[in-house]
């Protein structure tokens, strides 16, 4: 054991948490080190020191105090219009993000087919979704905001790339590659690959950006549940542009961008993390 | 003597004796945890009462399943958090007026009180003023752990960080506050 490792575990005994093995090395490391030694008893005196700064006792009646102030407060009034004016905020958060997105997508496919009705429900329902994304975006529990944030980051990614690449000229230009051979093994495989890196890459990118806050124990569960997340609020986008075209390209399309939309963000994070543990 | 976690359920269904006990058992904890964050009895005094006033508020959002102490203490941050912004604030409105006033640029009010409290014991003194050295941050973490003996996985719940960034927050810290120590000769070994 090399002593900067013993130093980091000395303080890891004092603090956190030592395996039984490990606790055990460190001991006999500390034994035959001089100067680990002398860091251990630093260490134990750092801790009593620190004990000696006393802090007075607390106003008599204090707890009584604050307990009849919070009692007298009407609390469910409160908190239920609390609770109402969040949701209101979500969701016109919501409201916003999926207009932009409307305007982004439908406006960047050449034959839209969907009648305005459709669209004004696919509208309405993406609303809600992205309002729920928001709200989870500020969860107090540091994963589930992690993984709504690397999902609606990757979702505003795919809508703003909308109109500059939008699926049906990616699949059209696959299909000139292979123009005459419709349906064949090549244009099915290139579909395949399109489609993934058409979802993987924007989700990838910011996984990498978001995902950094996460532990590395977590990035496979954080991972794929930022994947569905992200999938279920690119889903309306897909729909519009791939509503045109023939269901069998679709499928391919979809396979591919499914199995990203779940690599994409495991590996993202696995990267940030990655990258942050190595910062630490 | 009951659970945190079952006292709390209690209050939520609106057990009003429940929430008092919290309120009590967290009395001094917190008090004093305000107290070595920086804040003067006063201050901390209300600030617990703010704490308070908070987790009534939040009673419905509280989930059963979570560590009750992190919660509070989660709280308790956001409150101390916001009475320094609020703080700074009064402050650079005050030094305005004072340029304003005079033309000059008033000395700013030192953050805290240094000679304030009961301390009079010279190591306790250094010890304080090596940890109000620390930067915010490292300072919630130590405190936390030393002095409120929260674990690594409460304050990472509480402050909303990895775990991983809290351990090194508080080695960074623990270095700061010895290497500090150790020039005053407060600290004999090492
Ligand atoms: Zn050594």
């Amino acid at each position: 054991m090399e002593c900067d490792k013993a130093y980091d575990l000395l303080i890891e005994r004092e603090y956190g948490h030592l395996q039984e093995s490990v606790q055990d090395e460190l001991s006999s490391h500390v034994e035959r080190c001089e100067p680990c030694r002398i860091e251990a008893a630093s260490l134990d005196e750092l801790a009593s020191t620190l004990d000696r700064w006393r802090v007075p006792n607390p106003p008599p009646m204090l707890a009584a105090l604050a307990v009849e102030r919070s009692l007298n407060l009407p609390r469910h009034a409160s908190a239920a219009e609390a609770r109402a004016a969040r949701v209101f905020a979500h969701l016109g958060l919501g409201l916003v993000a999926a207009a932009l997105s409307m305007i982004l997508v439908a406006g960047s496919v050449p034959r839209l087919s969907i009648p305005a009705l459709s669209l004004g429900l696919i509208g309405a329902v993406w609303a809600a979704m992205y309002g729920a994304a928001f709200a989870q975006a500020l969860h107090r529990v540091l994963r589930m905001r992690t993984i709504a944030r690397t999902a609606l980051l990757g979702a505003g990614l795919v809508v703003l790339a909308a109109p500059v690449l939008s699926i049906p000229s990616v699949v059209d230009a696959c299909r000139q590659l292979f123009a005459g051979a419709r349906g064949s093994f090549g244009l099915n495989m290139l579909l395949f690959v399109a489609g993934g890196l058409y979802t993987g890459i924007p989700i990838f990118v910011s996984a990498a950006v978001c995902g950094r806050a996460l532990e590395t124990t977590s990035v496979n569960r954080g991972g794929g549940h930022a994947g569905v997340l992200f999938a279920i609020l690119i889903a309306p986008a897909v729909y519009i542009q791939c509503a045109a075209l023939a269901l069998g390209l679709v499928a391919t399309w979809m396979a591919g961008s499914l199995l990203a939309a779940v690599a994409g963000p495991t590996a993202g994070i696995w990267v940030a993390t990655r990258i942050a543990a190595r910062q630490a | 003597m009951e659970a945190d976690e079952v006292l709390m359920v209690r209050a939520q269904a609106g057990d009003r004796e429940a929430f008092g006990s919290l309120a009590t058992r967290y009395e001094t904890p917190l008090f004093r945890f305000f107290c070595r964050m920086g804040a003067e009895t006063d201050a901390a005094a209300d600030l617990f009462q703010e704490t308070i006033l908070q987790l009534y508020e939040r009673l419905d959002a509280y989930d059963p399943a979570r560590l009750f102490r992190a919660w509070l203490y989660g709280i308790a941050h956001l409150v101390w958090k916001d009475s320094r912004r609020q703080a700074a604030r009064r402050l650079e409105r005050l030094t305005r007026w004072a340029t304003l006033e005079r033309g000059l640029p008033e000395e700013p009010p030192a953050g805290q009180d240094l000679d304030a409290g009961l301390d009079r014991d010279l190591i306790g003194v250094a010890v304080r003023l090596a940890i109000s050295h620390l930067s915010e941050e490292h300072r919630a973490v130590l405190i936390l752990r030393h002095y409120q003996e929260l674990t690594y996985p409460e304050i990472a719940e509480a402050l909303g960080i990895p775990v991983g960034t809290v351990k090194s927050r508080m080695h960074h810290a623990l270095r700061g506050v010895k290497s500090d120590l150790s020039r005053k000769k407060v600290l004999e070994v090492g």
